[in-house]
């Protein structure tokens, strides 16, 4: 595993969401991106 | 962060939420919390790892420090449920800019170590007033 870096590129994933939508880093390319990574839920 | 919604949309910043439990557990969760970002699911914890999100050790997880974020959680009405997923995965935070560069990353030092909003809004600022 290569941990990311400040000012690296972020790495690619496609990921559905709740509603079977599916996400990319790319896809939010022009504006700011806020990935949260949760812990387990509760 | 979710109390901060509004401000985060209009500083111009999309949301994702990621989550590697399962697919019900995930849809539960987002319709009990009215999630208003999408919550995407990364069963096999593929972007965790890329994202160098770590896996706790014991004396992490189970710190007694943790406790009263539970318990303040709960004050403010939240319903907890018993953990079915791995409670060694620590979670964090990534900021990419509008470029598609890391702009921020933080990974969690325990079960409730959440960051001030500010600190991670910190790099939108930044480049807002020097743009």
């Amino acid at each position: 595993m290569t941990r990311p870096l400040i000012g690296a590129a972020a790495p690619h994933f496609e990921l559905p969401d709740t509603r079977g939508r599916a996400h990319r880093p790319g896809d939010y390319r022009g504006r700011w991106l806020l990935l949260v990574f949760h812990r387990h839920l509760h | 962060l979710r109390a901060r919604a509004e401000e985060i949309e209009r500083l111009g910043i999309s949301v994702l939420v990621l989550t590697f439990e399962s697919r019900a557990m995930a849809e539960r969760y987002a319709r009990e919390t009215e999630l208003e970002w999408p919550l995407l699911i990364d069963a096999s914890r593929a972007a965790y790892r890329d994202y160098g999100m770590r896996r706790g050790a014991a004396w992490e997880i189970w710190n007694p420090v943790w406790w009263g974020r539970y318990i303040e959680l709960m004050v403010r009405g939240r319903r907890l449920h018993a953990p079915t997923g791995d409670v060694y995965q620590l979670g964090g935070d990534v900021l990419i800019d509008p470029v598609g560069r890391i702009a921020l990353h933080r990974v969690e030092r325990g079960p409730a170590d959440r960051p001030p909003v500010e600190h991670l809004l910190e790099p939108v600022r930044r480049e807002a007033s020097h743009g």
